[in-house]
């Protein structure tokens, strides 16, 4: 797992991301919506400087397998050809462990700065990847939902010059969690790309033909399908597309995520905490061609420094099953989400999230 | 044949083909019975999405029950979704489950069981080298209980009854009218193709033309309501601006635009074939005005194919276009059909019209002997093609 933001942004790493490390964009954005939140700014506070980054396992990451309950027998059982065997596994403690290619984790482990939230899930999943995406992304637990968690958050950041960047998104598609029905994210897939070549004929670097385009779509009329769309897409994309180039500009160091001192490179080992998700786990018991069948509850993973290392919620019990042989989730996964917009970013959870879902101790109360 | 070869191939089949409905409903199956060239047996197999291509092209307008026959034994699709890997006494559920969900039923008409039973009926077909094969010996020939029938059903036994359950009309017929008329139909909208989907023996080609025949295909709620596909994009100004080139580069341009073809980012398809809104946001609309421009003024692709921009002069001396107001006529007549309202009109007329130097004096004669600086030109044909109402089917 060594993401560099160079890496990420140059390869369009499957990240969501709200807030990536870019000192000069995020620390005024989440700055000034500091500011604005006096003056009751609608979702989101922020509490400082402080950078949330998501990382998606798109696809059904197998949760047994990575974070490994290698002192279960029935673990050992279910998975005749499929289980890591005791000598491979990376012990974290008397009862779980790492898959071998892992490692990296172990060390933030032994740092202190992992924790592992387990059982996560949700009551009656259909075992579709598609409404099971939908539903960690938009919390709409029928998966009709069309504004994302991190969307709905960041749409009530509110930045004084009127900057985009409040969050962004590695990638070509912005990511359901971002999606966000009264601001948009800038959605990035290089810094090179994300900018407006003018005519090389022109003499004013295309000024003139893209204050044109702007009143086009400015003038489009607002009663046709899609205006607003166009409109605020194209008003991010001209002024993302400058901000970004100029931060660009000023980035100098590469550093491996999160191996090492966790971003100390930047002075920001403390302002960063990383969250991991896949829609579900795989089935306990493995099928006949050597694989997994769709599951359920899985673990998640958060990092930083300011995590409480250790293990979290309760762990699934691999001896009580529900019909088809799936996992029964322990732990909802809106209690991880209100943890880090409470105790992370400063945001109100029963705002963010329409309700209240308890909450876990991988970080310290503010 | 790798990837980017296999896409670039197509792309400049759609932009120049003499049957773009063809195409386009070739285009439509990919999005709707999905599998990717990451996962149909590796770097050596990627010639088996041409082969599903070639079928989605051959049965675009086949019986719905012969597209899922063969969807359901093509090579890639066995391995996209592990039925290769599936076996008469461990079933994978993996076909079974997407077949039901995302290509014919939709979540709320199956249950886990019908997963689970499906999936034992599906058991016997493995790829063998360039084709599959069905091995009886490898055939769970148990009794099985699926959708509410009974039997010692095969696959063919699920296709007919998948193609024959009351909900898959809908369901395919939903995919179909949002993807060539608007987004969120009522029942009203799709009753006439369910109908004409059961009326004639579950004919695609008959559900086409009641689509098009529709007075909602041709409606003004329809007109320009939907967001272009990036390949819709990518082929319409390829094709609209006559530029003739190798293709190479497009693939990277429609990766950067969000859409890569034979590689759908999950069995689910694109998104922006559901919701075309999600085809837009701040970086893709860049990639798009890039792709203008680079189409009008740079007119390269990589470095070892240099292609020249398109001969400005020589399309409006071919046209005997003669003033600014003829110019704009002239290219919104193809490129918007026309439809274009008096003030919008105004401004590209003043964009072209408005003084200024170009780069080394460059310019455009019109046929009225008045010269005009290059960029002003070319702007006003980028202002065109990068408008919202270019953005828009």
């Amino acid at each position: 797992m060594k993401l560099t933001r160079r890496a990420m942004i140059k390869d369009g790493f499957l990240a969501v991301s709200a807030g990536m490390i870019m000192p000069s964009i995020f620390s005024r954005g989440i700055a000034s919506a500091r500011a604005q939140s006096i003056d009751g700014s609608r979702v989101a506070q922020m509490a400082g400087d402080r950078t949330l980054i998501v990382v998606q396992m798109a696809g059904g990451n197998d949760g047994l397998n990575t974070v490994i309950p290698f002192g279960d027998p029935l673990y050992h059982q279910m998975r005749p050809t499929l289980s890591i065997p005791d000598t491979s596994v990376i012990h974290l403690d008397t009862r779980l462990g790492l898959h071998p290619n892992l490692a990296p984790l172990k060390q933030l482990w032994d740092d202190g700065h992992l924790a592992i939230v387990e059982g996560v899930g949700y009551p009656n999943q259909s075992l579709s990847h598609f409404q099971a995406m939908d539903i960690w992304q938009t919390l709409d637990l029928n998966g009709t939902g069309n504004q994302g968690w991190l969307g709905k958050l960041v749409s009530g950041w509110v930045d004084q010059d009127g900057h985009p960047f409040k969050a962004m998104d590695i990638g070509v598609q912005t990511a359901q969690a971002l999606a966000s029905i009264s601001a948009p994210v800038p959605t990035i897939s290089s810094v090179n790309t994300y900018r407006i070549y003018p005519d090389p004929a022109d003499v004013d670097n295309g000024n003139a033909r893209l204050q044109a385009l702007m009143k086009l779509y400015n003038s489009y009329p607002e009663t046709s399908p899609y205006a607003a769309l166009l409109d605020t897409t194209a008003l991010s994309a001209q002024d993302g597309s400058k901000q970004l180039r100029n931060a660009d500009a000023q980035y100098q160091a590469a550093v491996t995520y999160p191996q090492g001192p966790f971003a100390s490179k930047h002075g920001k080992a403390d302002n960063v905490v990383v969250m991991t998700w896949s829609e579900f786990g795989r089935r306990v018991e493995e099928n006949g061609s050597q694989g997994t069948d769709h599951g359920t509850a899985a673990p998640m993973f958060v990092m930083g420094n300011t995590v409480n290392r250790g293990t979290f919620g309760e762990p699934p019990n691999l001896g009580n099953l529900d019909n088809n042989g799936n996992l029964k989730y322990t732990t909802d996964f809106r209690s991880v989400y209100a943890t880090i917009l409470d105790r992370w970013l400063g945001a109100s959870s029963h705002d963010v999230l329409g309700g209240s879902f308890g909450s876990q101790n991988f970080l310290p109360q503010p | 044949m790798k990837p980017t070869d296999q896409q670039r191939w197509w792309l400049l089949r759609m932009a120049w083909t003499q049957r773009p409905l063809l195409e386009k409903m070739t285009l439509f199956w990919h999005g709707v019975l999905v599998s990717s060239y990451r996962k149909v047996g590796g770097a050596r197999a990627y010639g088996r999405m041409m082969v599903q291509n070639q079928f989605f092209r051959a049965h675009a307008f086949d019986t719905f029950d012969n597209i899922l026959l063969g969807i359901t034994t093509d090579p890639a699709m066995l391995f996209y979704l592990d039925l290769t890997k599936s076996t008469k006494k461990a079933p994978n559920e993996n076909y079974a489950r997407e077949l039901m969900e995302l290509f014919t039923l939709g979540l709320g008409h199956y249950t886990q069981q019908d997963v689970y039973e499906a999936a034992a009926a599906l058991t016997g077909w493995h790829v063998k080298g360039s084709t599959s094969r069905y091995l009886p010996r490898d055939h769970n020939d148990l009794t099985k209980t699926f959708l509410g029938q009974t039997g010692n059903f095969d696959y063919k036994d699920v296709v007919r009854i998948l193609a024959n359950h009351p909900a898959t009309p809908w369901f395919i017929c939903r995919k179909l009218f949002t993807f060539f008329v608007y987004e969120n139909p009522t029942s009203d909208d799709l009753r006439p193709l369910v109908d004409t989907y059961v009326q004639s023996g579950h004919n695609m080609g008959q559900v086409m033309r009641t689509l098009l025949l529709s007075p909602q295909f041709s409606s003004t709620k329809a007109y320009r309501s939907r967001v272009k596909s990036p390949v819709e994009y990518i082929a319409g100004a390829y094709r609209a601006l006559n530029v003739q080139g190798s293709g190479d580069g497009l693939p990277n341009i429609s990766l950067l635009m969000g859409q890569t073809l034979f590689d759908p980012p999950n069995v689910a398809g694109w998104p922006g074939d559901k919701v075309s809104a999600v085809w837009l946001n701040s970086g893709t609309w860049m990639t798009r005005l890039n792709y203008i421009d680079l189409l009008l003024s740079r007119g390269t692709f990589t470095g070892r194919n240099r292609l020249s921009p398109i001969d400005l002069q020589g399309i409006v001396d071919a046209n005997n276009i003669g003033s600014p107001e003829h110019f704009v006529d002239y290219f919104t007549s193809f490129l918007l059909d026309g439809v274009v309202d008096k003030e919008r009109r105004a401004q590209y007329i003043d964009f072209f019209t408005t003084k200024d130097t170009s780069r080394g004096n460059a310019h455009i004669t019109l046929k009225n002997g008045q010269s005009y600086p290059l960029n002003r030109v070319r702007g006003t044909l980028y202002l065109i093609m990068a408008s919202p109402e270019y953005q828009l089917n």
